[in-house]
């Protein structure tokens, strides 16, 4: 087992370190939760009139007065139309903002056309988000998920496949949560679950498929062979499915990450996190796991 | 197939692809009144792309039971909310900054629904069960008092259009004082529920006649409900009653429209992050696998057509950033599923000494087992967390489940389709699909040939 050993040495080292952290970081700070689904601290503005100036005034004063004072604000959402706007700020800025209501007063009193429109309703709150309550199941789902597809795996391609197939995809479930809690890139709960399921399915996907070229070049064979010579053989010949299976899960993230919506962002990166450890994991572990059961099997 | 033959169909086939493709993005005016909005325009979005309505729950100045807790009531709202079908929702507790208010708000933030208003009456009323029962039409005596009488209510389904139906299961000791009190009473027995104000005399949750028969073992069935929310609301409130607190500002004045949370504009955000991934990846294959490259380009265009057009035609399907995460996700699996075709078509003419038309017939025969196991191991993923799941989780497992079909369709069918349709033009096959032997077997032939 020589030569797939020598191969991913490097990455189950790696792996192990990542997922002895990630693992306890998790257990102890859990996922990053955005401010929507934990605290934040928002403030809502409406104005006495629904008139189109005035709506105007309102925003463009207080992205003015948030950019002067440096106040960070994670999102904006209309209400009716544009009678008022939800701030979402990450931390506590009332102090920061206690002259915006004067501020918003002052600007629609300037123009004759929102002279009698004035601030309505200025209500800063602590807010608590709550998160996603489909974990119990989502692990009941793929528990179940395990077990059909160990029975599907073992019936088409017998029991090294199958047991390497179930655990490249548990596998790289699990690197997924132990680098989501390294990098403390901001989740949203139910994103997680998804990106998690995204992973494990996409680790058994890519598994099954080395598996597939395992056996049949067993088949191939004629005369005498070893499992792991014919394992390095299999992971040279799928370096480019796997390389190009990378390039298919970066541009989807990408393609969410750019375009400068900070949700598609952490969709996009939750997405990229999710392909490295399941296309990492199936193209390192599996062959060694089948190589494995296949030599213990063999003696 | 001749020469001739692939031109025309190859044609006809280009031409019904590219109406298709035009009439999925094209808007414009039908009539005086009507749109076509085109395929993308048709898609019903969910509160998390396309905004809703916002309700601030605040305690009614005459609620008498103090809120010990708010995360109780967050969940008892978050069971009601998911229990009358919307599965994409924000709601919150808010704590005021003026440290002299005590009290927390809550805002629910979901989608606008013709049935919104009613729905919002059945989540947040405040009261509790109370049930009626007499020979008037509108009975006024109260019976069942100081029990528990309901065990449980289950919406049923439909029994045909607009006659839907739900049970109530009783308690023992609420079925035996029921049918002892209809026992008693000579004629007809009419029983009314209400619940709280809002469902009180005027407007009960329900009020029909009802006799021994009716009660099935501890069951009561109650059909003739006209809508499918009237009647998952109608099972909701006789399970859950009203709400322990008094909350203002739940009823169709307090609504006020919201855009998403996640921005106004994310709806366009996500179609332009989806075409640019279904572009990009059309180039990557084109690039890196020329002839087999394009047969699968335009294997994944079709995917992505059809995945796109079964989210309108499928019935029922809500988008939310969950299904847009998982018609992500499954277009990475096709553009995985058809790189391992055009690797593997590739490989057999590399490895051995056939022609080029044995060994793209070899390499598709070859290529069905695999791609039927990978489809087969994700159809299994999206199947359990559609039957396990609920919210936004259920609507990435049913995009994801939709494209997992569509895509195995695309690599078997589509890709040896175009196979067929563009081979019989190319005169050098080799240069086209951009095929090599490997070095072993070159030598082999060489040495053959001497």
């Amino acid at each position: 087992m020589n030569g797939v050993m020598k191969k991913v040495k490097w990455f189950i080292v790696s792996t192990l370190v990542i997922l002895v952290v990630g693992i306890t970081l998790f257990g102890v700070f859990g996922f990053n939760n955005t401010g929507d689904y934990s605290s934040s601290f928002d403030l809502r503005v409406t104005i006495t009139q629904p008139i189109e100036k005035a709506q105007q005034t309102l925003k463009t004063t207080a992205d003015k007065y948030m950019a002067e004072k440096g106040i960070n604000v994670i999102s904006t959402q209309t209400l009716d139309n544009g009678i008022g706007y939800v701030f979402k700020f990450a931390g506590d800025v009332s102090e920061q903002i206690a002259d915006l209501e004067q501020a918003i007063n002052d600007a629609l009193s300037q123009d004759p056309l929102t002279a009698t429109v004035t601030v309505a309703d200025f209500d800063p709150n602590f807010a608590s988000g709550y998160g996603d309550n489909n974990v119990k199941g989502i692990l009941i789902a793929m528990s179940i998920a395990v077990v059909l597809i160990f029975v599907y795996t073992l019936i088409m391609d017998k029991l090294a496949a199958a047991v390497a197939v179930i655990c490249s995809a548990i596998l790289s479930a699990l690197v997924f949560i132990a680098l989501m809690s390294i990098t403390r890139l901001p989740s949203i709960p139910y994103v997680q679950l998804i990106a998690l399921a995204f992973s494990f399915v996409l680790g058994a996907v890519m598994s099954i498929m080395t598996t597939g070229r395992l056996k049949e070049a067993v088949k191939n064979q004629t005369g005498k062979f070893e499992y792991d010579n014919l394992a390095v053989g299999v992971m040279n010949a799928e370096k480019k499915k796997t390389v190009l299976a990378l390039v298919a899960v970066f541009v989807a993230s990408v393609a969410l990450m750019a375009l400068f919506a900070s949700y598609t962002a952490i969709v996009g990166a939750s997405l990229l996190v999710a392909g490295v450890s399941a296309v990492g994991v199936s193209y390192f572990i599996t062959p060694l796991l089948w190589t494995t059961i296949k030599t213990s099997k063999k003696k | 197939m001749s020469k001739n033959k692939a031109t025309v169909l190859l044609s006809i086939l280009s031409v019904i692809i590219s109406v298709v493709l035009v009439f999925t993005f094209l808007q414009f005016p039908v009539g005086a009144k009507d749109n076509y909005v085109g395929a993308i325009g048709a898609i019903e979005l969910d509160y998390d792309l396309s905004g809703g309505v916002a309700y601030t729950l605040t305690l009614a100045p005459d609620n008498e039971k103090e809120v010990k807790d708010v995360d109780e009531v967050i969940d008892v709202l978050r069971q009601r909310i998911e229990a009358l079908g919307y599965s994409s929702y924000t709601i919150k507790a808010l704590k005021s900054n003026d440290p002299a208010v005590l009290d927390q708000d809550i805002r629910i933030e979901l989608k606008n629904t013709d049935t919104v208003t009613e729905d919002m009456l059945a989540i947040a009323a405040y009261g509790e069960l109370e049930f009626y029962g007499g020979t008037d039409a509108n009975p006024s005596t109260q019976i069942l008092k100081d029990i528990k009488v309901v065990q449980d209510s289950q919406y049923l389904g439909m029994i045909e259009e607009g006659n839907y139906c739900i049970s109530i299961v009783l308690t023992d000791e609420g079925k035996s004082k029921l049918l002892e009190t209809i026992n008693e009473t000579e004629g007809t027995y009419y029983l009314k529920i209400t619940c709280g104000e809002e469902f009180g005399v005027s407007n009960p949750l329900f009020n029909s006649t009802i006799d021994e028969s009716v009660v099935n073992g501890n069951t009561i069935t109650i059909s003739q409900i006209k809508t499918e929310k009237g009647a998952r609301r109608l099972a909701l409130q006789v399970k859950n009653g009203g709400l322990a607190y008094k909350y203002d500002g739940y009823t169709a004045n307090d609504a006020q429209l919201i855009t998403s949370l996640y921005g106004e504009d994310i709806a366009t955000k996500c179609l332009v992050g989806i075409i640019t991934l279904v572009v990009v990846t059309m180039a990557v294959l084109c690039v890196v696998y020329k002839g087999l490259g394009i047969i699968s380009a335009l294997s994944f265009l079709l995917f992505i057509i059809c995945e796109t057009w079964l989210m309108i035609g499928v019935p029922g399907i809500v988008l939310s950033m969950g299904g847009v995460f998982g018609i992500i996700a499954s277009t990475v699996l096709c553009a995985i599923s058809l790189m391992s075709f055009a690797q593997r078509v590739k490989d057999e003419y590399a490895n051995s000494k056939k022609t080029v038309k044995a060994a793209v017939s070899k390499g598709l025969n070859q290529s069905l087992v695999p791609t039927i196991s990978l489809h087969v191991v994700a159809g299994i993923v999206a199947l359990s967390m559609l039957a396990l799941t609920g919210g936004i989780v259920r609507n990435f497992a049913t995009t994801f489940g939709i494209g997992v079909a569509v895509s195995l369709i695309s690599s078997l069918v589509f890709t040896r389709m175009y196979t067929g349709l563009i081979l019989p033009l190319v005169k050098n096959k080799e240069k086209f699909l951009r095929f090599k032997r490997n070095e072993q077997v070159s030598i082999s032939e060489e040495v053959e040939e001497a």
